[in-house]
C-alpha cells in the first residue's frame, strides 16, 4: 500500500516538475528591453590620437571559423588602432544577444586553439572613469620573443561578470529571475615584449571610453550591482 | 533456454515501479537526443544507455525481487525530491547536466521501490555507468577537447614528418602540402573515448570471469588507445588529402576513416587485452587467460 502510495507521489513529482519547469524557464531576452548599438556605427575610426590603420582593414579570415564565429556571436567589430608614436592597439568586441542559445567564448580558448599558448592570465582592477572594471591581464606568446597582451572583460546583460566561475553564477542567477541575458566580449590587446605592454592597452581604453555619459560606455561598462 | 512467458509476465509486474518511472525519462532523454547527442561531440549518449540497458538485465538474471521496506521507500521519496528539484534547475539554467542527474535519480528510485536496496546494490554499476551519457556542459566539454585535439594533431605531425611528408602546425591547424586541414572537435575522439570505453566493458561483461586487475587496466588502456586511432586516422585523412586532393579528404573517404578508425581502436583493444592477460598470468595475478 506505501508502495503504491509512494510511486503516487514520485509520478505526480516528476509531472508537475516537467508543467512547472516549462512555466520558470525564462523567456525573455535582456537584449529586447535593451537593445544593444551596432557595433559598426558605435565604434569611431578615430579616438584622441588613436587612428584606425588603413593597412589592416582587410581580414582574411578561414571561411570555417568564420561560420563558428556567426553562430556565436549576432554583432562584432575588430579594427587596429594606431597612435602618434607608432603603438598598435587590436580592439576586438564581440557580442551575442541570446548567451542560451549560444554562449561566448573566452580568449584562452581561441588563441591556444590558434598555436598561440597562454602564458599568464591574471585579474586586475582598474578605474575607467569613476566606475570600477574588473579585466582579465592574459598573456599569449605570439613568436620567439614576442608576445601579445590581452586585456579583456564580459558582461552579462548590466553585469560585469569576467571571474570564470563568477560569470557562470552570474549567467544561473539572471536566467532564475527570468531573463535571458545578452553577452558582451570585450578585447584589446597589442604586441610586446615586456608587461609594460598593457599600459599601452590602457592608454588606449582611456581614449576610447573618453565620455561616461554614453550609451556605449553604460553598456560596455556597466555600475556594479 | 526458452522464453517463459508467465515468468517473463511476473518479473514485469514486480519491476512495474521502475517501467512506469522509466516513461518519465523520455521527455528528458529525448531532448537530450535532439540536441546533444546529435553533435559529433558527445554522440556516445545512446550507446552508453543502450550498454547499461545490457548490463542491467545481466546483473538482474534470476535475481529474486523483494518488496521494499518502508524505510527504503521514505528514501525513494527523498530520492525523488533531489531529482525534481535538479530537473527544473537544470532546466531554467540550461545546464543538460542536471536533467541528466535527475534522469538517473528516477532510475535509482524505480529500482529501489521495485525491489528495495538489494536490488539498488546489485545494478549499482550499470546505474553508475550512466553517469557517462549525462551530456556534458559546452564548457566543460572544450575543456576535455582542446588538449586532445592538441595531442592529436601534434601526433599527426610527428608522425607525418617522420614518414617525410611535408607538414607543419599552427595550433590545431595542419598545413600539409599546399592544404590547411583543421582538427574538429570531432576528432579529437571524446566521444570515441567514451563508447570504446563502453564496449570494452560489455566485452568485459562477456567474458564474465574478467579479474579487477584486468578490468582496471583495460579500461585505462583504453584512453590512450583511443587517442592514438584517432591520431592514425588523422595521419591517413591527411595523407589522403594530399595525394588524392581536398574532396576526397572531406568526402566518403572522411566517414570512411571514421569508422575504419573504430575497428582499429576495437582491434588495439582485443590484443591489448590479451597483453594484459599474459602479463596478469606471468604475473601470477590470474590463474589462466
Amino acid at each position: 500500500m506505501l508502495k503504491k502510495l509512494a510511486m503516487l507521489f514520485v509520478c505526480s513529482m516528476w509531472l508537475s516538475s516537467y508543467i512547472g519547469s516549462e512555466l520558470v524557464v525564462p523567456k525573455t531576452l535582456y537584449a529586447q528591453a535593451h537593445p544593444f548599438p551596432k557595433l559598426e556605427n558605435a565604434v569611431k575610426n578615430t579616438y584622441g590620437n588613436w587612428i584606425v590603420d588603413p593597412n589592416s582593414r582587410t581580414q582574411i579570415v578561414d571561411p570555417r571559423l568564420a561560420s563558428v564565429l556567426a553562430e556565436t556571436y549576432t554583432d562584432q567589430v575588430s579594427r587596429t588602432y594606431v597612435d602618434q608614436a607608432g603603438r598598435r592597439i587590436m580592439l576586438s568586441i564581440s557580442y551575442g544577444d541570446d548567451q542560451r542559445r549560444s554562449k561566448l567564448h573566452l580568449p584562452r580558448g581561441c588563441y591556444e586553439g590558434q598555436g598561440y599558448p597562454v602564458v599568464s592570465e591574471r585579474m586586475r582592477d582598474l578605474d575607467m572613469r569613476g566606475r570600477s572594471l574588473r579585466v582579465h591581464e592574459m598573456i599569449a606568446r605570439r613568436g620567439d620573443s614576442e608576445q601579445e597582451y590581452v586585456t579583456y572583460w564580459v558582461v552579462y546583460g548590466n553585469q560585469l561578470a569576467s571571474e570564470a566561475f563568477g560569470s557562470r553564477v552570474e549567467l544561473f542567477s539572471q536566467q532564475f529571475k527570468g531573463v535571458i541575458p545578452d553577452g558582451i566580449l570585450f578585447r584589446v590587446s597589442s604586441i610586446g615584449g615586456t608587461d609594460e605592454q598593457f599600459s599601452a592597452n590602457y592608454d588606449f581604453l582611456r581614449s576610447l571610453f573618453h565620455d561616461e555619459t554614453s550609451a556605449f560606455f553604460r553598456r560596455l561598462i556597466p555600475e556594479r550591482a | 533456454m526458452g522464453v517463459n512467458l508467465n515468468a517473463a509476465f511476473a518479473y514485469s509486474r514486480a519491476w512495474w515501479p521502475l517501467i512506469l518511472l522509466l516513461t518519465f525519462t523520455i521527455p528528458a532523454l529525448a531532448e537530450f537526443f535532439r540536441e546533444e547527442w546529435s553533435t559529433d561531440n558527445q554522440s556516445h549518449g545512446p550507446i552508453i544507455i543502450a550498454v547499461s540497458s545490457y548490463l542491467f538485465y545481466f546483473k538482474l538474471r534470476g535475481f529474486n525481487v523483494e518488496s521494499p521496506s518502508n524505510l527504503e521507500i521514505f528514501y525513494a521519496g527523498l530520492l525523488t525530491i533531489i531529482g525534481v528539484m535538479f530537473l527544473v534547475a537544470g532546466r531554467v539554467i540550461d545546464l543538460p547536466a542536471m536533467s541528466g542527474v535527475a534522469v538517473i535519480a528516477t532510475i535509482a528510485t524505480g529500482v529501489i521501490l521495485s525491489g528495495g536496496s538489494a536490488a539498488l546494490r546489485k545494478t549499482w554499476f550499470p546505474i553508475f555507468f550512466l553517469l557517462f551519457m549525462i551530456p556534458l556542459p559546452a564548457t566543460v566539454v572544450s575543456y576535455l577537447t582542446a588538449p586532445l585535439k592538441l595531442v592529436v594533431s601534434s601526433g599527426a605531425v610527428m608522425i607525418l614528418s617522420a614518414i617525410g611528408e611535408p607538414v607543419s602546425r599552427q595550433g590545431v591547424t595542419l598545413n600539409v602540402g599546399q592544404y590547411k586541414l583543421l582538427v574538429a572537435d570531432a576528432c579529437a575522439g571524446l566521444n570515441s573515448i567514451f563508447t570504446l570505453e563502453a564496449l570494452g566493458l560489455v566485452y568485459l561483461s562477456l567474458i564474465e570471469s574478467a579479474s579487477k586487475a584486468r578490468t582496471v587496466l583495460l579500461t585505462a588502456a583504453i584512453l590512450p588507445i583511443s587517442i592514438s586511432s584517432n591520431i592514425i586516422r588523422v595521419v591517413a585523412l591527411s595523407l589522403i588529402t594530399l595525394y588524392l586532393g581536398d574532396e576526397a579528404g572531406q568526402g566518403f573517404l572522411h566517414g570512411f576513416a571514421g569508422m575504419l578508425l573504430f575497428l582499429i581502436g576495437l582491434v588495439l583493444m582485443l590484443v591489448v587485452d590479451a597483453l594484459i592477460c599474459r602479463i596478469l598470468v606471468l604475473l601470477g595475478v590470474i590463474k589462466n587467460a
